[in-house]
């Protein structure tokens, strides 16, 4: 009986903490399959820089950045360098940019994706844990799994070759170990369809 | 009443079908008279017909989103294209909010003709948005024109409907009015203090923040007056965004309760605040 107070204290808690996306503060968990079903968690990746982009390939601030290049350049550039990059998808069943694990994994090849998993959050959980608000929304947790950017992959949704690059200078930061100047800043986007 | 949800039901078809990637929503440009006379000011108004469900975006777009934006091909001489941006709506959903506008938005705006104007000219303008609802986004770019002849404005039939939007499009009363800001850890304490003894009641109490990341667009914003104070004050939280210390605001104000303004006195309003030094 204890242990069983103990564990729905431990959830209480735990829900709790799920909620406080917070830069500085460790990360949320996470549980989510991939786009092969496997299931891909936080501490799989203890030691290691990762990020967390929110897609919608529907959405018209994510097609520019996939089809300029933009997104797929910054997804190859950075795990060449043994960051692991997790796009997310919190979209619902029957909402723009939801698809099956199947179709989502076509169209992820098509746009030429090169995350290291493609996360089927169609319900929404970890967008919440984290207070994923549009696409594209960026997030940046460092080796010690603490949570360092929380922002807009750039200033400019209308030109992105002008645009101060908020995201990569972020993570080039946390790769380098020194301060991040701008962790947390308002995202520009489609919000997020939950 | 059957016949009339079919009817419906078809219209939404069509539009599924025909309307992949036009925004959702359409756009033109009325003038409250097709002639102008060099020197004068014409009056005109950017029309937008938004798809039953969809909404599009205000000046602040709030959470996501982007501001409707307009951009002008004048003939030489021509002066003025300062779009006015009727008073917003608050769509929330969950923890966000969108600030826009749904149905049919009418934003005005006012050019001067150059003093040599003669025969005609055509205006041009190229306006973008982006048309979300709970489910998707779609953008939405049009270009449209104007053609206007020299000679005595003639009212046309849309003048009366210019003159209503105008009417609902905030008027600036930083002249009457003056707006403090005190800012606290997490909040923003804000007032507002009458400049002169004619100043009538404020009625315009339910307030829009035209300024992003300040307060967050999901907070309602509603001055209640201050006991024995000829002021009105409202404490709202301030932006997760609002990282530095807060420099200006811009406020738009409406009376609470109504879409259209009841009287001339109740038009919406809008006050700014610099911080000093």
């Amino acid at each position: 009986m204890k242990s069983i107070i103990h564990a729905t204290i431990a959830g209480a808690f735990g829900l709790i903490a799920a909620h406080a996306a917070e830069i500085g503060k460790p990360a949320p968990e996470f549980s989510e399959k991939n786009t092969s079903g496997e299931t891909v968690n936080l501490t799989d990746f203890k030691g290691k820089v990762i990020v967390l982009e929110w897609v919608n390939y529907g959405c018209p601030f994510v097609k520019k950045h996939y089809s300029s290049g933009n997104l797929p350049k910054l997804q190859e550039t950075y795990t060449g360098k043994d960051v692991v990059w997790l796009t997310i998808s919190s979209a619902a069943e029957g909402k723009q940019g939801y698809y099956d694990a199947a179709k989502m994994a076509e169209v992820s090849k098509e746009q030429k994706n090169k995350a290291s998993h493609t996360l089927m959050d169609t319900d929404g959980t970890m967008g919440k844990a984290y207070d994923a608000k549009v696409t594209p929304h960026m997030f940046i947790i460092n080796k010690d799994g603490v949570l360092v950017y929380d922002g807009a992959i750039d200033s400019d949704p209308k030109d992105p070759a002008t645009a101060d690059k908020l995201f990569s200078n972020a993570l080039d930061a946390v790769i380098a170990g020194t301060a991040v100047q701008n962790p947390k800043n308002k995202p520009y986007g489609c919000g997020v369809k939950y | 009443m059957m016949s009339c949800l079919r009817f419906f039901a078809l219209f939404l078809t069509m539009g599924a079908a025909s309307a992949a990637e036009n925004g959702r929503a359409r756009v033109d440009w009325i003038s409250e008279s097709p002639t102008c006379e060099a020197g004068k000011s014409l009056r005109t108004a950017i029309r937008m017909v938004i798809d039953p469900g969809w909404h599009t975006y205000w000046i602040n777009p709030g959470d996501a989103g982007m501001k409707t934006s307009i951009e002008w091909k004048l003939p030489s001489g021509w002066v003025g294209g300062a779009l006015e941006y009727p008073v917003p709506e608050r769509y929330s959903s969950g923890e966000m909010a969108a600030l826009g506008y749904k149905g049919t938005v009418l934003f005005p705006v006012t050019f001067t003709a150059p003093p040599e104007f003669s025969g005609t000219a055509r205006l041009g303008a190229t306006v973008s948005w982006l048309a979300c609802n709970d489910g998707a986004c779609i953008p939405g770019e049009a270009e449209i024109s104007i053609e206007i002849q020299a000679g005595p404005a003639s009212l046309s039939s849309d003048a009366g409907i210019i003159s209503d939007a105008r009417g609902k499009t905030p008027l600036d009363r930083n002249s009457d009015f003056k707006l403090e800001v005190a800012e606290q850890a997490k909040s923003l304490v804000l007032k507002i203090h009458p400049l002169h003894s004619a100043v009538p009641e404020l009625v315009q109490t339910l307030a829009f923040p035209a300024s992003p990341d300040v307060i967050p667009p999901i907070a309602e914003i509603r001055f209640v007056r201050v006991p024995d104070a000829d002021s009105w004050e409202a404490t709202v939280p301030k932006s997760e965004y609002a990282t530095e210390s807060i420099r200006e605001l811009q406020l738009v104000l409406v009376a609470p309760g109504s879409g259209a303004p009841a009287k001339a006195t109740h038009q919406p309003i809008s006050l700014a605040w610099r911080k000093s030094h």
